[in-house]
């Protein structure tokens, strides 16, 4: 036999994780949780949110239990990221990423013996002159005019193509938009990157990641502000290992772009 | 208007009564109209002589066969009131014998007719220094149960205060933030004693005091948080901290962190629930080298970041799978299981050779980390008491629906427990990451391997990626820092970082994290130091 009465605890457990159920449902609906999450993590905040309405729900039935020391402060756990989430604050621009930043290949960190210098992509002998088509899934590529358009859903995979099937683009004009990235021990003089933030699992793996570029009026270019740029993709060469390199043709001031891109889109 | 009822809890002969008596014959108590009620025959007579006392006694027998007249004769007597005069009594106190489950005495002051005329003020558990640890083991849940209920503690046989401190944390155990006090504060020499006078003091003014409901306290604080948090942001940005920065990160790492908590702490609960621990003694290996090649196995099986492998670990502990063992899985799984791996492969552009070697080497060092634990087991227990005081009482229920219900249960226990060292954990970890994360950077240029090795450690640590991420971002350090670095990163930052020791305290004592979090250190240190620096 149970004494009745109302459970303070059970309440605010049940409410708090409803709450928070709700939120994470709303994030995930309305694409918002794509500021904190890549997209790869939206099952898993259905996920949570079914788990906590489980919760939520299991506890209405031990509502009227009574209980003598209900506690509270626990609830702190998701008291916490409800009202972080709630209260407005901005999204991570590109001032709040400070490391250097990626690009396709695995130039400089992987052991030597998986990547030789001078090594070239497989079938690249006679590859520029070759008909070009799309790789599965990548939208932008016009073989007629030689041009490849990057935009943000596939970025990330654009960036590793080129990396990877470099001697097929070498001669052809990319078009890219990102913000100027700059400075001592990631670019040289004459050179900047025009990168975007990508996200692998969360807000705090941001980093930066582009194709360096080569542009004589890279001195003027300040950290950060957004730019359009239109370049000729060569071969340049990073400590002995072949990488990409844009020669730019134009480089014009862009309207920042909002949001991140990802390394997985699906 | 509702009486209130105080109640003494402890066992027979723990000193109850007199307790009881020492508080009453306070000067501001004697004009005091008290009505004592006990349920066994005390050793001593409870209340002073005088006419605005009385006592009732019960027969533990009829608190085993007719609880519904106790309830009826005990609302009589408040009703009727005390002494020649029928003074209506200030107060209640009744002695409740630590055999019996407080719950019974709670149903019955809930029931009617005594639920209108009083109700519970305060509960205040007698404990004796030399005995609890003892009790605490072996007398079943009604003990637990009472202290769980209790406001106060007062402990008696301390000697000395190393005594009161290690009563102090097993009562907490049981009951987290419970007030404990030494019983010789109340003896009638303390009175004029210059330390025990405040304390005696305090503990008055603590018990008659009015306390505030936990839910409006709860709600007080939320909005309270929101106000400072919404006055604090801006001003924090425009002083330079990025206030902005910082909770984008804390969100960051929550969202992911929370599904995968969630997944461990079911996971650890179907090891409480389902698995026995006669059954983890007779299968699980107890040759060492074949409980690592377990541990190592089930790393690479279970699909599990850090936030879930340290659910997991303390079930596993806790159902007595040998400590060693225990360690390598808890070090390995974040490291070697095929989602991290299959990351790592994307983050190195392909790279099988960062792929092998992290997986190799986490191996090697999570190994190492558990035989440190076979060659020299901790002294003292590693895992902390108790915990489960969210979820309610502990009984084992036999049918497959009872099983499921108390598996969730226990997971939503789980969760609140361990979700608050996350919380805190990953609050630090975002707070480091907002203000002095380039330093790191900075103090590499131009230090050796080993300096920037030990450089990059310290980051994961401070950073506290979830392990199926932080591929990328040891990739973007590819520029500053030399691959033996951005390996102890991704080794050691996964077995070890803020969150995951906050995660540990959850369940293990303050030694133990701190011999594991060294251990892990060092063992990382030197395998990947030894591979990228001495074998060419």
């Amino acid at each position: 036999m149970r004494a009745r009465g109302f459970d303070p605890q059970i309440f605010l457990e049940a409410l708090m994780c409803s709450v928070f159920a709700c939120l994470l449902l709303y994030l995930a609906v309305s694409g918002e949780y794509l500021l904190y999450l890549s997209p790869r993590m939206r099952p898993y905040l259905y996920f949570a949110a079914t788990v906590m309405l489980i919760w939520a729900a299991a506890g209405t039935f031990r509502l009227f239990r009574a209980r003598r020391r209900p506690r509270c402060a626990h609830c702190a756990v998701l008291l916490i990221p409800v009202l972080l989430i709630l209260i407005p604050h901005r999204a991570m621009g590109a001032g709040d990423v400070s490391f250097g930043y990626v690009a396709g290949g695995g130039s400089g960190v992987s052991d030597a013996d998986s990547r030789q210098p001078g090594d070239t992509a497989p079938g690249a002998e006679d590859g520029a002159s070759d008909p070009v088509s799309a790789p599965p899934g990548l939208a932008g590529l016009d073989t007629e005019n030689r041009r490849i358009t990057i935009g943000d859903d596939d970025y990330y995979l654009w960036i590793c193509e080129i990396y990877d099937n470099l001697d097929m683009y070498v001669g052809y004009t990319v078009s890219v938009t990102g913000y100027v990235l700059k400075g001592e021990g990631i670019t040289g003089d004459g050179e900047f990157v025009p990168a975007r933030l990508m996200m692998s699992c969360c807000v705090a793996d941001l980093v930066a990641c582009g194709i360096l570029c080569r542009y004589d009026g890279a001195d003027e270019l300040k950290n950060d502000e957004w730019v359009a740029v239109e370049g000729v993709l060569e071969r340049g060469e990073y400590m002995g290992y072949e990488e990409a390199r844009l020669s730019a043709v134009s480089v014009t001031p862009a309207e920042p772009i909002e949001g991140f891109v990802y390394t997985y889109s699906q | 208007m509702s009486v209130p009822v105080y109640i003494v809890t402890g066992f027979l002969g723990s000193g109850k009564t007199t307790f009881t008596k020492n508080l009453l014959s306070e000067p501001d108590r004697r004009g005091l109209n008290i009505l004592t009620a006990q349920f066994e025959s005390g050793l001593e007579e409870p209340a002073d002589d005088c006419e605005n006392r009385e006592n009732a006694v019960f027969p533990v027998k009829l608190l085993e066969t007719r609880p519904d007249e106790i309830v009826n004769e005990l609302s009589e007597r408040v009703r009727a009131g005390i002494g020649p005069h029928s003074l209506a009594p200030d107060e209640i106190w009744i002695e409740w014998n630590g055999m019996f489950p407080f719950e019974r005495l709670h149903s019955m002051l809930l029931r009617p007719p005594l639920r209108g005329l009083c109700g519970i003020r305060r509960v205040i558990h007698i404990a004796d220094a030399q005995t609890l640890g003892g009790l605490l083991g072996g007398t079943g849940s009604a003990l637990p149960e009472q202290i769980a209920s209790s406001d106060f503690a007062v402990v008696r046989g301390t000697r000395g205060s190393g005594e009161l401190r290690r009563t102090r944390g097993l009562l907490r155990s049981v009951n987290p933030g419970m007030r404990v006090c030494d019983a010789d504060i109340f003896s009638a020499d303390a009175l004029n004693h210059p330390r025990a006078a405040p304390s005696r003091a305090r503990f008055i003014r603590l018990l008659y005091g009015r306390d505030v409901s936990p839910l409006s306290a709860f709600f007080l604080f939320a909005v309270t948080l929101a106000l400072v948090w919404l006055a604090a942001a801006p001003a924090l940005e425009r002083v330079g901290v990025p206030a902005g920065r910082a909770v984008n990160v804390f969100l960051g790492i929550i969202l992911q962190a929370v599904p995968f908590l969630l997944i461990g702490v079911l996971l650890s609960s179907a090891v409480e629930v389902f698995v026995t621990r006669t059954a983890i003694e007779t299968r699980f290996p107890r040759n060492l080298g074949a409980g690592m090649l377990a541990a190592v196995l089930a790393g690479f099986l279970l699909p599990v970041c850090d936030c879930a492998s340290i659910p997991i670990f303390r079930s596993l502990v806790r159902k007595g799978v040998p400590l060693p063992a225990a360690v390598t899985f808890m070090a390995v799984a974040p490291v070697i299981n095929p989602v991290v791996m299959l990351s790592t492969y994307y983050a190195f552009g392909g790279d099988l050779g960062v792929v092998a070697g992290r997986a190799a080497l986490g191996i090697v060092s999570a190994v190492l980390i558990g035989l440190t634990f076979a060659i020299r087991p901790p002294r003292g227990r590693a895992l902390t008491g108790g915990g489960a005081t969210y979820g309610g009482g502990a009984e084992a229920p036999a049918s497959p629906a009872g099983k499921l219900a108390l598996l969730l249960r226990h997971a939503q226990t789980e969760f609140w427990n361990v979700g608050k060292y996350l919380v805190i954990g990953t609050l630090v970890s975002a707070a480091i990451q907002s203000s002095g994360l380039s330093l790191f950077a900075s103090a590499n240029s131009g230090a050796g391997p080993a300096a920037s090795l030990a450089a990059m450690m310290a980051m994961g640590f401070a950073l506290s990626l979830c392990s199926s991420s932080d591929a990328v971002v040891a990739r973007s350090f590819a520029g500053q820092f030399p691959q033996v670095a951005l390996m102890g990163f991704l080794v050691f930052g996964p077995i070890m970082d803020i969150k995951n020791a906050a995660l540990l305290s959850s369940g293990f004592t303050v030694r133990f994290i701190v011999r594991l979090a060294l251990t892990a250190f060092f063992v990382c240190f030197s395998v990947v130091f030894l591979r990228y620096c001495l074998i060419v």
